[in-house]
């Protein structure tokens, strides 16, 4: 296997609340190869955009990372002056809505030389070229007038093309995007991740994948985790995950999705609600929810343990069944 | 019996089960703000559309942000000055209700927006939101309207003791089946849902969606419902209309939309749809170029023709009506009208299904 250039091991997250501090991440493992294209899947509350902040030195005030470490490259990405060293350069970030992160009051043009300046060392015509070619690279039209402008005459799709391009700037290993076409139409979205898709062979560019939609794992990923109240529940490749769920929460997920290619009889929900935060459950956070609960799975929580070579799954039945045979 | 003649008789037998008739329907709206080169400049944002929905039946009205299936729905529930055309309800004409008939009606249709969360009442306990239409229209009262309170909570799969709570109890979910209580409250014959499961999880749109299939079943209820997701509205809809910029480009049973598209649009929308399955291959994969154009200044003839794969001369300059092509399918489109299966009238005909040039 390749080289891994980010390791989380037992991340944990805690934010404060009226009854004391509740963890939002209760225990997150995982790790991004070289070049690969890594999904993180879950619903609202799951801690999966905590987890992508935390990596990044970002989970803000009150929030606090309480346990656990984050590794890129070896380096301690918990400590703020490595995080601030590696952030925009090594490891960028997009998220789900370009306006948060774009200023309405400078040309695009501005905006992305002053991440080549900062983060590059690069003199001001050296950026100037540099980002012209950043536009081009991200299928901006019309390059040299689109820089010109200001965010607000760029469509939904344009501008994440813009944050995509300042992402990109300092010639990041690890782009971490965060719901980055859920605000999109479908047809922009297509473009997205295409473009995505293209950066990534190119630039041998690695991606954390932060979604709650199936379909974008499945059409852009490799590998994949999926979350459930703060913690991994599954690990294993796109194909594994699809052609056969080990976990009751990802063939839940799977069954509810609806899909425009065949006529489902009909779409399964699962019954319930997540809880409201990843401690609100004693043992197994998916056990009130889940179809094929047993006694043991109400009182003490499943590990995410590694059951065939290339498949990891926090269920006690799942792994029951595979002692058993 | 020729194929002509059985979708006239087809025709015959909707046109006498149609609940809600809308005919050359058209909404503008004066442009606010966007400098000097808008100013004074109306946006288009249903451009003459003719829909019906029949007795029971689910119509999906799907397309990007921008393309007016929003305005469509508030335009059919009285939320929305018309500019042009007709809409009739039940047989009567409901074009120029005035607000104090728009009360009455809506004891007939109703509506349940995106949000759950912005359309109740915090202050209000759910039996009193539940409860409010019954008490304005002077429908119930006292015990009676404690009971139909219950009924219209186990209607929606909550419990009795939801009543006494406030909506900042319930998830997304439960408060999604809350506003459809309320909305159910006046039994009435026609509900505009617009993307009332988008802003819910996956793992709990299927309740709602489920929810809403057996109460159009179990009640007879028409029903418009608005969605960007093509995958859910597949599920849940009798037929569907396609629409871009305004116009409807593609209105048919869903069963033929879906595996046999003719609009290059639907094509392209059909196929931008992410499938949650890495096993299906998708070859030929349309990825359209650009953004929509423009509302404000929308491309002359078919409005589609800036981004279509397929455009010929004729598109940019004369608008292509929406005319049946096969049974059931009907289309907007200069190069799938060539292509039908049954001759296109060359003129559009004066029925519910044509639109006027």
């Amino acid at each position: 296997m390749n080289e891994r250039l980010l390791e989380l091991t037992d991340l944990q997250v805690a934010f404060p609340s009226a009854r004391g501090p509740v963890l939002g991440v209760k225990s997150v493992t995982m790790h991004v190869g070289e070049r690969e294209r890594l999904g993180v899947v879950g619903e609202s509350g799951s801690g999966k955009s905590v987890t992508a902040l935390a990596i990044l030195g970002l989970v803000q005030s009150p929030g606090r990372i309480v346990g656990g470490s984050v590794k890129f490259r070896g380096k301690d990405m918990l400590d703020p002056s490595v995080a601030r060293k590696v952030r925009g350069r090594e490891i960028a970030m997009i998220f789900q809505d370009p306006m948060v992160s774009l200023n309405p009051l400078m040309t695009v043009e501005r905006q992305i030389t002053e991440v080549l300046r900062r983060r590059a060392d690069m003199s001001k015509d050296a950026a100037k070229a540099r980002a012209l070619e950043l536009l081009e690279l991200v299928g901006i039209p019309a390059p040299a007038e689109r820089l010109k402008q200001y965010p607000h005459e760029f469509s939904g799709g344009m501008r994440q093309r813009v944050m995509i391009a300042i992402a990109l700037a300092a010639g990041p290993d690890l782009l971490v995007a965060d719901e980055p076409t859920t605000a999109l139409d479908v047809t922009i979205q297509a473009q997205i991740l295409e473009l995505l898709r293209r950066l990534s062979d190119e630039l041998g560019l690695a991606v954390m994948m932060i979604t709650h939609d199936l379909g974008v794992v499945a059409e852009f990923c490799d590998r994949v985790q999926v979350m459930y109240a703060g913690r991994v529940v599954e690990r294993s490749s796109v194909e594994d995950l699809f052609g056969a769920p080990l976990h009751p929460y990802s063939k839940g997920l799977i069954a509810s999705s609806p899909r425009v290619d065949v006529l489902q009889q009909e779409l399964t929900s699962i019954a319930g609600d997540p809880p409201a935060h990843a401690d609100a459950v004693a043992g197994c956070p998916f056990s009130p929810r889940c179809p094929e609960v047993m006694d043991r799975c109400r009182t003490s929580e499943p590990p995410l343990l590694q059951i065939t070579p290339r498949r990891w799954v926090a269920c006690w039945r799942r792994q029951e069944q595979e002692v058993a045979s | 019996m020729s194929r002509a003649a059985l979708s006239e008789q087809e025709a015959a037998d909707r046109t006498e089960s149609v609940l809600v008739r809308a005919r050359g329907l058209k909404v503008e709206y004066p442009v606010r703000g966007g400098g000097r080169k808008h100013r004074g400049r109306t946006v288009s944002a249903v451009a003459g559309v003719d829909l019906e929905i029949g007795e029971g039946e689910t119509v999906g009205l799907v397309g990007e942000s921008g393309c007016g299936k929003t305005t469509l729905g508030r335009a059919l529930i009285g939320r929305v000055p018309l500019t042009g055309g007709t809409i009739e309800f039940d047989g009567k004409d409901i074009t120029n209700a005035s607000r104090k008939q728009w009360r009455e009606l809506n004891r007939d249709i109703q509506f349940v927006f995106q949000d759950p969360y912005a359309s109740l009442n915090p202050r209000r306990t759910v039996g009193q939101t539940i409860a409010e239409p019954l008490q304005t229209h002077g429908i119930a009262s006292g015990k009676e309207l404690q009971a139909r309170v219950t009924e219209l909570l186990d209607m929606v799969r909550l419990p009795q003791s939801a009543a006494a709570r406030y909506p900042y109890a319930f998830s997304g979910g439960q408060r999604q089946r809350i506003v459809i209580a309320r909305a159910l409250a006046l039994q009435p014959r026609f509900i505009v849902a617009d993307e009332p499961v988008s802003a819910l999880d996956v793992s709990i749109q299927a309740q709602v969606i489920g929810l809403l299939e057996d109460l159009q079943r179990d009640l007879g209820l028409s029903s418009l419902f608005i969605a960007h997701n093509l995958a859910a509205v597949r599920h849940i809809a009798d037929r569907v209309a396609v629409m871009y910029l305004g116009r409807v480009v593609e209105l048919a049973t869903s069963a033929s939309l879906y595996s046999a598209p003719r609009h290059p649009y639907t094509q392209a929308l059909l196929s931008a749809a992410p499938i949650p399955d890495p096993s299906v291959q998708r070859p030929g994969r349309i990825i359209l170029a650009g953004d929509p154009p423009s509302p404000v200044d929308p491309p002359a003839g078919c409005r589609f023709h800036t981004r279509c794969p397929l455009a010929v001369d004729r598109c940019r300059t004369e608008v292509p009506p929406l005319a049946t092509i096969a049974e059931g399918h009907q289309v907007a489109c200069w190069v799938a009208h060539a292509q039908a299966t049954i001759p296109v009238p060359a003129v559009p005909p004066k029925t519910v299904h044509g639109v006027p040039a």
